[in-house]
């Protein structure tokens, strides 16, 4: 699995142009690979891995935008297999928090 | 896309009856046998399968709301149907409050974009605590059905 962290919104698919970027900004990209996408209890999951950090944390499908701490806001991205999307967080603990949740949206296999 | 889509019309429950979570998810599973769209003896088979994705966690989203659903290879298009419960069922939801609002989708295997754009249909008027009264304030399927081919 790729984890990509950067500070370059323009290659950050989905992630809003920002010349001005925090430095406690940090962002990742992830294709989701599970063949169910991101149905109810994934993203009740995320939400609460979200939840675990100290950092908003923003996930981005396209011109979509949710709040990591929020499921119903998750669902509403529609992500469905191969999708990729954008995690962003701003925080003490940002890069943790893009880690954490990269690596959970990127797992093929989403037991929880 | 609307819930109208998948919702079946003549299987809404204005009045669900049923007062705990097994049973008020098998009476809406039977109103869509009345209504046409599955065969009674499927019932068990999909109540079954609804309690144990619940046991994996509630589908109860809070503010009064819950979206249970399974895969069934019985239906060949996701359906669904609404009810409305006045006293409220006890869902476990994420807020730990009685649920009023179900609305019950059954897919078929193997197509998750739709059951995804369904639970979006789902979610997203839902967002306004104006629409959720004005479903549980509904006394009728038909008012049901004209708040749901209505909005957004």
């Amino acid at each position: 699995m790729a984890i990509m962290l950067e500070t370059d919104p323009a290659i950050c698919n989905g992630c809003v142009a920002d010349s001005e970027i925090s430095p406690s900004i940090r962002r990742g990209t992830v294709v989701v690979k599970n063949p169910q996408g991101l149905h109810m209890r994934p993203a009740n999951r995320v939400s609460e891995l979200a939840r675990g950090f100290r950092s908003s944390i923003v996930v981005r499908n396209g011109a979509k935008s949710a709040d990591g701490r929020s499921m119903i806001n998750l669902v509403l991205l529609i992500v469905e297999p191969g999708t990729e999307l954008c995690v962003e967080a701003e925080g003490d603990d940002a890069e943790a928090a893009v880690n954490t949740l990269v690596e959970y949206l990127g797992a093929e296999d989403w037991e929880c | 896309m609307r819930m109208s889509s998948f919702i079946v019309r003549d299987a809404i429950v204005p009045r669900l009856r049923e007062t705990s979570k097994e049973s008020v998810l098998r009476e809406l599973v039977a109103s869509l046998v009345t209504a046409g769209q599955i065969r009674e003896e499927e019932i068990a088979e999909i109540v079954s399968g609804v309690m144990r994705r619940e046991a994996l966690g509630s589908t109860g989203i809070g503010r009064h709301i819950a979206i249970p659903h399974s895969k069934h290879v019985g239906v060949n298009q996701l359906i669904g149907t609404l009810g409305i419960s006045p006293i409220g069922i006890p869902f476990e939801s994420i807020d730990g409050e009685p649920v009023h609002v179900l609305v019950l989708l059954i897919s078929p295997p193997n197509k998750p974009g739709e059951h995804l754009r369904a639970l979006e249909c789902v979610v997203r008027p839902m967002k306004d605590d104006k629409f959720v009264d004005q479903l549980r304030s509904a006394k009728t399927g038909d008012e049901l059905w004209a708040l749901i081919d209505g909005g957004e």
